[in-house]
């Protein structure tokens, strides 16, 4: 059958059918069999009694009150979702921790954990891989991780109670670390000499990005043996992709001192 | 991190990014018109928690591949949506009642039940009794208010269906809540093969 041949055929009445009707109604029709419709259903009591029931019915629909989720519903939700960003840090903490050594001291190394990250991760997404990023910072300051055994997700840390700060020393990458976000670095806020706001802000500006830019995570590092802070900055256009900006401890109005500028992620 | 005013494209980069506190803000945003959508689509509140809790973890885990091209809110829909549908065929052990084809001279159904009811009740009732899909389509469009175009990308349908379905579920609904007083009326030429053919969309469903 054609379209022609459907077009062609406006059906006989009255009587119509309710379904053929709802169908006029609801503007299923092709707009030229309706346009030849609808006045002949005008002219049909019993087809505008059809019709009338219909806007009732939709009427009725309409005025159903609106409904608002019960806090029970709500918080049961939330919970939830705060297991799932705990059950994924532990996952991924799993993961970087067994069953190599625990990284000892100070000085994180990236390769390790990277490594296994790469070889475990297959079903993450930016997600995930952000998550691991968090569950670095867990790793890193929880206590006595220096010794082998198995980090436990904390329920409730947040990266801003468990962000390394200056004591847990700068993270150690070489330029080829940054193809990646670096595990600890999200969520982390170790802005070493650029703690200051108005110093962040100029730095930023002196590197092309907005005053106001709020990086996602802050960590002190030695990239190739200079020292620097590495910033990670969020894409809002763009899910999933960041930059990451290495910047020397002299970074300030006109004097960008950049390190490193990666764009990662997609 | 998270900023109050972030747009919901914003805050799923936010969270595909590490921030652990901007999945929840989205959740909060959209909770209540998700939450309707889900009561009205399953009319259990205890399965629409479930089914929201799967669709909430479900889209957690997908948001690193969430697209900027669409919309934060369908695409957060769709997922619900999804959830429910998949509940509802997973669960024969409560199959909706079929109301008859408008057949000549099946009877309007559960009258005396509607008697006492308020009107709100006996719509949600009556809503129970379409099939899932015409349900769904009908809370979207006509109750919730999104338009024809957002529903079929919601649902992943085209948009003709969305008319039809919607079409079939008033027609059902009409009837069930009486405002059809003689539903035999116009039903002896629903098998009228031109009345047929002439239907752009010959899906009811």
């Amino acid at each position: 059958m054609t379209g022609n041949e459907r077009r062609s055929r406006t059906p006989d009445g009255p009587p119509w059918s309710v379904d053929l009707l709802a169908d006029l109604h609801a503007g299923v029709l092709d707009v030229d069999v309706a346009a030849e419709l609808r006045p002949r259903v005008e002219r049909d009591p019993e087809a505008r009694a059809v019709l009338a029931a219909l806007d009732a019915t939709t009427a009725d629909l309409a005025a159903l009150p609106p409904v608002t989720m019960p806090p029970e519903v709500s918080a049961r939700i939330e919970a939830a979702i705060q297991q799932e960003v705990r059950a994924a840090m532990a996952n991924v903490g799993l993961q970087v921790s067994a069953p190599g050594p625990a990284p000892r001291g100070n000085v994180v190394s990236l390769d390790h954990a990277r490594r296994r990250r790469r070889k475990q991760l297959g079903w993450g997404g930016g997600v995930l891989a952000a998550a691991a990023a968090v569950f670095g910072i867990v790793v890193m300051t929880l206590p006595g991780n220096t010794t082998a055994g198995t980090p436990q997700a904390q329920p409730g840390v947040t990266p801003s109670s468990s962000a390394p700060g200056p004591g847990d020393g700068p993270l150690t990458l070489k330029d080829s670390d940054l193809a990646t976000v670096p595990p600890g670095v999200t969520g982390a806020s170790d802005l070493g000499p650029l703690s200051d706001k108005a110093k962040l802000s100029a730095c930023l500006q002196a590197n092309g990005y907005p005053a106001t830019t709020v990086p996602l995570g802050a960590r002190q590092v030695t990239l190739d043996g200079k020292q620097g802070v590495l910033l990670i900055l969020g894409d809002p256009a763009m899910v999933g992709r960041q930059r990451l900006l290495v910047v020397g401890p002299n970074c300030s109005a006109g004097n960008p001192d950049k390190l490193a500028e990666k764009t990662v992620g997609r | 991190m998270t900023a109050a005013a972030s747009s919901d494209g914003a805050l799923i980069a936010a969270h595909a990014a590490g921030d652990p506190h901007a999945f929840t803000e989205l959740v909060r945003r959209h909770r209540d018109r998700l939450w309707a959508v889900a009561l009205r689509t399953l009319r259990d509140p205890e399965e629409a928690a479930d089914a929201l809790q799967e669709a909430f973890i479900s889209a957690f885990r997908a948001a690193g591949s969430f697209r900027a091209e669409s919309q934060v809110t369908t695409w957060l829909h769709r997922i619900v949506v999804n959830a429910c549908l998949d509940r509802i065929r997973r669960r024969q052990a409560r199959p909706t009642v079929p109301l008859p084809e408008a057949g000549p001279g099946e009877p309007a159904v559960t009258r005396d039940a509607m008697a006492d009811r308020e009107t709100s009740l006996a719509v949600q009732s009556a809503l129970a009794e379409l099939p899932a899909e015409q349900r769904s389509a009908i809370v979207l469009v006509d109750v919730e208010g999104y338009s024809v175009a957002e529903t079929a990308k919601i649902l992943g349908i085209a948009e003709g269906t969305v008319k039809s379905r919607c079409a079939r579920g008033r027609g059902k609904l009409a009837k069930v809540l009486g405002h059809l007083r003689n539903p035999d009326a116009g039903d002896n030429v629903s098998h009228d093969a031109g009345a047929r053919q002439a239907r752009r969309h010959g899906e009811g469903r």
